[in-house]
């Protein structure tokens, strides 16, 4: 996958947009409830679910995302399945 | 741009913050490259106040390993990210001197860009202060790459 930083868009290798990253409540993935999958923590403010993209493939991701568009995303700038752009 | 390796430490530039230091700078020979001060999002701190309840007295705690209340306490304000920065004026000006070069290494010392330096696992972040820049013959390059350092988003 490949993130925009300035933009916050995030696309499949292959230029397709994935979704736009907002997060009106400027979580850190360390104050997100925990659940039973580590991948995926609980936003106690707005009840959304956050996963961790570095566990998804960009189809996977994808289809998240078009499954429900509301879906939160956690990047970190070390995952290995991420290239970053427009520094 | 070919950048020159440095013999030497680098010079240091001088930042000016107010209308009477900037033209100061330009009365004594450098020319203020001028630059706005815009705040960063990315840049923030939080708080909380704790309140006794009989006194009505508080604590006031940036960090979540000492924001329980105690017995006869409560949470009168919960986290609340802020910017943590005040500068006087909205604009401020690298002194540039009239010999710099272009490929110039230099030492920006007090950056006027919102730039995060620093990062703190509970979500507070902090400004990048100084730096090395390298002269473009119009702004400095700065110096100092964030994809060094390991951030996240989320979204």
């Amino acid at each position: 996958m490949i993130l925009n930083k300035n933009t916050r868009e995030l696309f499949t290798d292959n230029g397709d947009l994935i979704k736009k990253l907002h997060c009106p409540f400027q979580k850190e993935w360390a104050e997100l409830g925990k659940t039973q999958s580590s991948s995926t923590r609980l936003c106690n403010q707005c009840g959304k679910s956050v996963h961790d993209s570095k566990h998804f493939s960009d189809a996977e991701l994808s289809q998240l995302i078009r499954e429900n568009p509301e879906t939160c995303l956690k990047i970190n700038s070390h995952q290995s399945n991420l290239t970053l752009i427009s520094w | 741009m070919e950048v020159l390796e440095p013999d030497k430490k680098p010079r240091v530039i001088k930042t000016a913050r107010s209308k009477d230091s900037i033209n100061e700078a330009a009365h004594n020979g450098f020319f203020p490259l001028m630059k706005s001060v815009i705040p960063s999002k990315d840049l923030r701190a939080k708080y909380a106040v704790i309140q006794n309840k009989t006194t009505g007295e508080i604590r006031v705690t940036g960090d979540y390993r000492t924001s329980d209340a105690k017995e006869n306490e409560t949470l009168a304000i919960e986290f609340t990210y802020y910017y943590p920065y005040h500068f006087k004026e909205p604009y401020a000006a690298y002194l540039l001197p009239k010999d710099l070069i272009v490929g110039e290494r230099v030492w920006l010392e007090d950056v006027i860009e919102d730039i995060v330096g620093k990062r703190w696992n509970q979500g507070n972040t902090y400004r990048l202060e100084s730096v090395e820049a390298i002269w473009n013959g119009k702004d400095f390059d700065i110096q100092h790459f964030l994809s060094e350092h390991e951030w996240e988003m989320i979204g």
